[in-house]
Formats: C-alpha cells, structure tokens, sequence
C-alpha cells in the first residue's frame, strides 16, 4: 500500500477495512512527518 | 442484601434516601444471553471504584468515576446470566487517588453512566492498529488484534475493492 500523506493544505485521510466474514473494523488514519530538531 | 431499585445511570447518593453516603452500592442485574457467544459489558462510567462481576466470578476492577472501560464477558451455555457491578464510593487515597474529600466537585457513586452489555460476532476483531513503516513510500503496517485465535480475513482500502490474502504488511495476533 502506497499512501498520500496528511499535511494541512492536503489533509488525506484513508480508511482501512478489515473483514472476516463474520465481523468487520474499519479505522481511519493519516500519515505525517513530525520532526524534531536541535534537541 | 438488594434491598431498593435505582434507575441506571444515576448517582446512588444523589437521592434523598442516600443522600452524602459513602459505601458500596450494588447494582445486579439478570440478563438473557446468546449461547457459546462472547460479549462485552461497556460502561460509560461508575463511581469512584467498581468491581464488575458476572455469575459470581470477578471479571475486572475500575479505578475512576469518569472514564468508560468494557469488560470481556466469557460465553456461556445461555440462558440467564447475573451482572454486578459493586462501586465504592468511599475515599481512599490508595485505592483512589485522583478521588479526594474537600475537592473542587462532589465526588459521586453509583454507575453514573449507561451501561450495555454488547454480543460480539464469531471471530471478533478487537483492534486494528496502523502504524507508519515509510514516511517516504507511504507504506504502513497493520496490526490486527482478535479476541481469539487469529482467523483469515480480507482487507479493503479507501472502501475500494476487498482483497484477499493480506501482504506481510499485516500481522495477526489473539489479544
């Protein structure tokens, strides 16, 4: 799976679905870089 | 020993006859269930301490008046079950802490919350926990968590197409 990431001009969320036939969980997320620097 | 009727969610020393009491309040409640299926009791909150029992067996202890918790609740035969859930509103700083007399609110008892007792499907999924594999790529991995052993299952993106046979992004475990 290749994702667009989150930033806040571009705020790309996905949904994931996992399914066993007899239950289903779908969670949403995003993808960011949090950098820190210099300590 | 149950000797009076309180609507849930309430406060037990929120009514006049138990007004400022600091004690136990036990609440029992006899519920029909679905045979051989596992289910969750969710609590919304109960004050300031409880202990959750089902059928005599202690299944959990919550600290905390105002955070929701639930409660894996085993299956069983069927039939009729027995719920209690046994708050403690009295202060002790161990048992307690954030709960003190003199605070800045009244600190109430009872299930103060609603409380539901939830049938889990076959094969429930507890959880599924992404966490980011290459900021660069996009790529992720998946951590699907069941309440039992781990079963096949299929997996879709975006809500587009439902795929089979999960690539070693995914990684199944029993909670």
């Amino acid at each position: 799976m290749n994702l667009t990431l989150w930033s806040p001009d571009a705020p790309n969320l996905h949904l994931l679905t996992v399914d066993t036939g007899d239950d289903a969980v779908t969670v949403r997320f995003g993808l960011r870089e949090v950098p820190a620097e210099n300590g | 020993m149950y000797n009076d009727r309180l609507p849930v969610p309430s406060a037990f020393d929120a009514f006049p006859a138990y007004a400022g009491k600091r004690g136990l309040g036990i609440y029992r409640r006899l519920v029909e269930v679905t045979a051989h299926t596992l289910s969750l009791l969710k609590t919304g909150g109960a004050g300031m301490s409880c202990k959750v029992y089902v059928d005599g067996a202690l299944l959990a202890i919550h600290i905390g008046t105002y955070t929701p918790f639930e409660v894996a609740v085993p299956a069983s035969a069927g039939g009729r079950r027995e719920l209690v859930v046994v708050t403690d509103n009295r202060y002790d700083f161990e048992r307690c802490p954030l709960h003190e007399d003199f605070f800045d609110f009244y600190n109430y008892g009872g299930i103060i919350r609603q409380v539901w007792l939830e049938e889990l499907p076959a094969n429930p999924v507890a959880n599924v926990h992404v966490t980011t594999d290459c900021i660069s790529t996009g790529t992720i991995q998946v951590r699907v968590a069941f309440r039992g052993e781990p079963v096949p299952f299929r997996h879709a993106l975006d809500e587009g197409e439902m795929l089979d046979a999960p690539g070693p992004e995914f990684t199944a475990v029993k909670l």
